[in-house]
């Protein structure tokens, strides 16, 4: 263990993933609430475009992915609200329109020998330093964006209408927080992986809606979920040598599942 | 003269082609409770949408408290949806339930503090529900629940009160109840209550005016008179026949006299 530890990269992937994992739980409640959870996917692999894209422009993926995840994020929010269309529905359009043009932008470079794969099901290991800060600075901030706003997006995601008519500026925090969400995904993508992150994004909230009855109780426990999760799982993927990603999201499904009844 | 707290002149609302009001006037004044009734579809929903300032009109003039919809003052104006189900899946404690109320008057940034407490508590009190402030919502029943999103309007500490079809999914036992909340808030805060109902033969009891819109407004009295019967059938249309029972009701008042 403390040879493990004594690692370079495994210090900078234990940090960086404890980081993510705890605003995941935080911001977990809100997406799954808000039935949020197909968005979350949509944005995810809108990465997918945006690494593509760095490819073929020869430019950094994070800056590529950055632009493309946040222009996809803002596009779906426009079309839903224009349309009066619902998330799914336009969701399920740009997943595979991205998808799409991401394949378009890797079969034009033709540059195979870029890890995509590690951008896919996650690379934590390859964690470097640039990674990281990237990680201590975006995470904190979003963070403190539903830390500050935390008593209006609970009601308008407890009651959108009432709060509309309350006089909170429902449709600006709307667009911030899928502003937010979209970076968190962005920054985590390294770590968990395009394909997997959604499930570390919707487990936690899920787990804990399953025994507490209040939302702080749901965020705190969330949080409790997401960290042991991510340890346990980034443990036993180093002690039997297991991809990451993978074996963190297999582990929180499975205590996911564990049965269990609520006494009303 | 006082001024109305709801002033509705003139106003007309179309949906692309479709109108779906029309030269619609209705005032509500200070400490007046006043129901609207009317078929689905007939613009009950939109014309509160109109006066809460969620919806654009096309011609007309409302005021509401003196201010256009929209601008009035945060809190004073307090809402409550139709019956939302989903509400009640959401793991919350009735006691912050209530405390949402106080989110506009607070503003942005700015936590709930002792004070906000105590009022949400008196509002738990005047609702009947203060043994159950700690419990969640998704254990309530539907009557209970509504009570607790009526103390949530309470603690904005509103002058006037919109509420939108609240009766529904109640039995009539608890219906009962709700209107008479409604009425001691009417009678000991002096609050204006406009509301939207299907049932014509229970809020009439409770009422001091009723509204019956079908596009128009075609009829606008006091509770308890006699609807003349052509316009109910202008209202409802003249396939349907509208049981009203209230303190006037014709048919309880012969079977009386034979007795």
């Amino acid at each position: 263990m403390n040879e493990m530890l004594s690692f370079g990269f495994i210090q900078h992937a234990l940090i960086g993933g404890l980081i993510i994992s705890v605003v995941f739980g935080f911001v977990s409640f809100f997406i799954v609430e808000q039935r949020l959870s197909f968005l979350s996917v949509g944005i995810a692999h809108a990465a997918f475009g945006g690494v593509a894209l760095g490819i073929l422009l020869g430019l950094s993926p994070y800056l590529t992915t950055v632009v493309f995840c946040l222009a996809v994020a803002l596009l779906i929010l426009r079309q839903v609200r224009q349309n009066r269309a619902d998330y799914d529905m336009v969701t399920g359009i740009f997943f595979a329109a991205t998808m799409a043009l991401g394949i378009i932008f890797l079969s034009i470079s033709k540059d195979y020998t870029f890890d995509i794969i590690g951008y896919l099901f996650g690379s934590i290991l390859a964690i470097g330093k640039p990674d990281l800060i990237i990680i201590c600075v975006t995470a904190p901030l979003v963070a403190f964006f539903f830390f500050l706003f935390f008593k209006e997006l609970v009601a308008m995601t407890f009651d959108r209408e009432v709060a509309v008519s309350a006089g909170i500026p429902v449709k600006p925090l709307e667009t911030w927080m899928i502003v937010a969400i979209a970076l968190l995904i962005v920054i985590s993508i390294k770590i968990i992986g395009i394909i997997l992150v959604t499930a570390f994004l919707v487990l936690p909230a899920s787990f804990a809606l399953k025994y507490c009855q209040s939302y702080r109780g749901v965020i705190g426990v969330g949080i409790l979920f997401s960290v042991v999760i991510f340890l346990a799982g980034f443990f036993l993927s180093y002690r039997f040598d297991l991809p990451a990603g993978a074996t963190i999201v297999t582990l929180g499904t499975a205590i996911y599942l564990i049965p269990y009844r609520r006494q009303r | 003269m006082t001024e109305p707290w709801i002033h509705v002149h003139n106003l007309t609302v179309r949906y692309g082609s479709k109108t779906v009001l029309e030269k619609v006037t209705l005032d509500v004044m200070p400490g007046e409770m006043v129901s609207i009734v009317g078929p689905n579809g007939g613009g009950k929903t939109t014309l509160l949408k109109v006066i809460l300032g969620m919806k654009d009109f096309n011609d007309g003039q409302v005021l509401v408290l003196g201010k256009r919809p929209g601008h009035v003052k945060a809190g004073e104006l307090g809402y409550l949806p139709q019956v939302n189900r989903h509400l009640r899946d959401f793991p919350i404690r009735a006691r912050d339930v209530v405390l949402m109320g106080r989110f506009p008057r607070l503003g942005l940034l700015k936590r709930p503090g002792p004070a906000d407490l105590k009022l949400a508590a008196e509002c738990l009190e005047i609702v009947g529900m203060s043994g159950s402030a700690e419990m969640p919502m998704q254990s309530l029943s539907g009557g209970q629940a509504q009570r607790i999103f009526i103390a949530r309007a309470l603690a904005m500490e509103p002058k006037v009160l919109i509420l939108d079809e609240p009766s529904t999914g109640l039995d009539a036992v608890s219906q009962e109840d709700f209107y008479e909340t409604l009425m001691r808030l009417r009678d000991n805060r002096g609050i204006s209550i406009l509301m939207v109902s299907h049932d014509i033969g229970v809020v009439s009891n409770y009422v001091d005016k009723i509204a019956c819109l079908n596009r128009h407004i075609h009829y606008h009295g006091r509770a308890g008179d006699e609807i003349p019967v052509q316009v109910i059938q202008e209202v409802f249309g003249r396939n349907i026949q509208i049981l009203v029972h209230n303190k006037n009701c014709v048919t309880c008042r012969e079977n009386h006299r034979h007795e």
